[in-house]
């Protein structure tokens, strides 16, 4: 598993990106979900997904739906129009941000 | 084969452990027991036989202690500048067109009446007294029984917290035109200054006065409207009948 750390600082863009595709889901659903888009390789800590989700959630970029699922609720996640607007901006972030990191750490070597 | 699923029995448990783990609220309870059922439900796809102790024990190490205080704080908070975000748009409401006209009426209005006392002492001392009795009136009287939720169920729901510390938010901006004209008898009592008689502060504690008007109607009225009208959108079955 690779480290967590460099993650952590696009938690909300992944969580954004991931219900703007999927639609509606539950908090362990996402869990999975970016367990196995990532092969494993990244887990989201449950201490970091529901802060996250709730701060989500306050800021009018997600929505909340409470239902009942056997014997127990459960809430579900969808994104709102703002939360489309917000994945929007922060994917050309993130694509601006990857290639300035693959500049940065592979920089092509010039011919004189 | 049918799907192993959590007994009602297993599911009381997941919620006495979280409770134990000082998560009070059923609104967050809730999230984590469906965290827990999913994550242990998940563990007997592939191996039927493991008891729920130990695919619960393998599930709640998980967490540490720390993330239970830190999921009800980051809740807590996210409430707060959700609701907080909802008075802010509700008072800009009332500076852009066309509200802007009923504030500046208020405004006006408050003004004039500020023109009808001739004696200063008498004058701060009606407005303070009215204050206090209109902001005890419906902070105290008005407010409890229009946002009451009956319940149910004996559960707590953070919520129904932001209605009941919204009561003290509200009785706060309430009086705040009294707390303006208590601060500037206090500060002028020894100087022949009076502010009814300059046009200019007049404006000024009139402008103060109506926006805390549009402050008291927000916290007092429109936003516990929302708390009680989305309490009641995600958990209508708790709602006695």
């Amino acid at each position: 598993m690779a480290t967590n750390q460099l993650y952590k600082g696009s938690l909300s863009t992944i969580i954004l990106k991931l219900l703007g595709e999927k639609g509606r889901m539950y908090g362990y659903q996402i869990t999975q979900e970016v367990k196995a888009i990532s092969s494993g390789e990244y887990v989201i800590t449950e201490g970091a997904l529901y802060p996250m989700l709730h701060k989500l959630e306050a800021q009018g970029l997600l929505t909340v739906e409470i239902e009942m699922t056997g014997n127990r609720m459960r809430k579900y996640y969808s994104i709102t129009k703002n939360g489309k607007k917000e994945v929007a901006n922060l994917m050309t972030e993130m694509e601006s941000y990857i290639r300035n990191m693959q500049s940065l750490l592979n920089p092509k070597i010039e011919l004189a | 084969m049918t799907e192993r699923k959590l007994s009602p029995e297993e599911i009381e448990y997941l919620f006495a452990f979280v409770e134990q783990r000082d998560v009070k609220y059923y609104d967050v309870q809730m999230e984590l027991v469906d965290h827990f059922a999913s994550a242990i439900e998940k563990r007997w796809e592939t191996d039927t036989k493991l008891s729920f102790e130990e695919a619960f024990s393998n599930e709640q190490r998980r967490f540490s202690r720390y993330d239970y205080s830190e999921i009800i704080e980051e809740k807590e908070e996210a409430l707060r500048k959700k609701y907080r975000k909802i008075e802010h748009r509700y008072i800009i409401d009332f500076f852009s067109w066309p509200k802007i006209v009923a504030t500046s009426f208020v405004t006006l209005l408050i003004y004039q009446v500020f023109s009808l006392f001739i004696n200063y002492f008498r004058f701060v001392n009606s407005v303070v007294l009215a204050d206090f009795l209109i902001v005890a009136f419906f902070s105290y009287l008005v407010y409890p029984k229009k946002y009451k939720v009956d319940l149910n169920v004996k559960k707590e729901f953070l919520l129904l917290q932001q209605l009941k510390s919204g009561q003290h938010y509200f009785a706060s901006a309430g009086r705040f035109p009294a707390t303006i004209l208590m601060c500037l008898f206090f500060f002028t009592k020894d100087s022949e200054f009076t502010f009814i008689d300059h046009p200019a502060f007049k404006v000024i504690v009139a402008f103060l006065i109506s926006l805390s008007v549009i402050f008291f109607f927000a916290t007092g009225f429109y936003v516990p409207k929302r708390v009680k009208a989305d309490f009641i959108r995600e958990f209508p079955q708790f709602i006695k009948s």
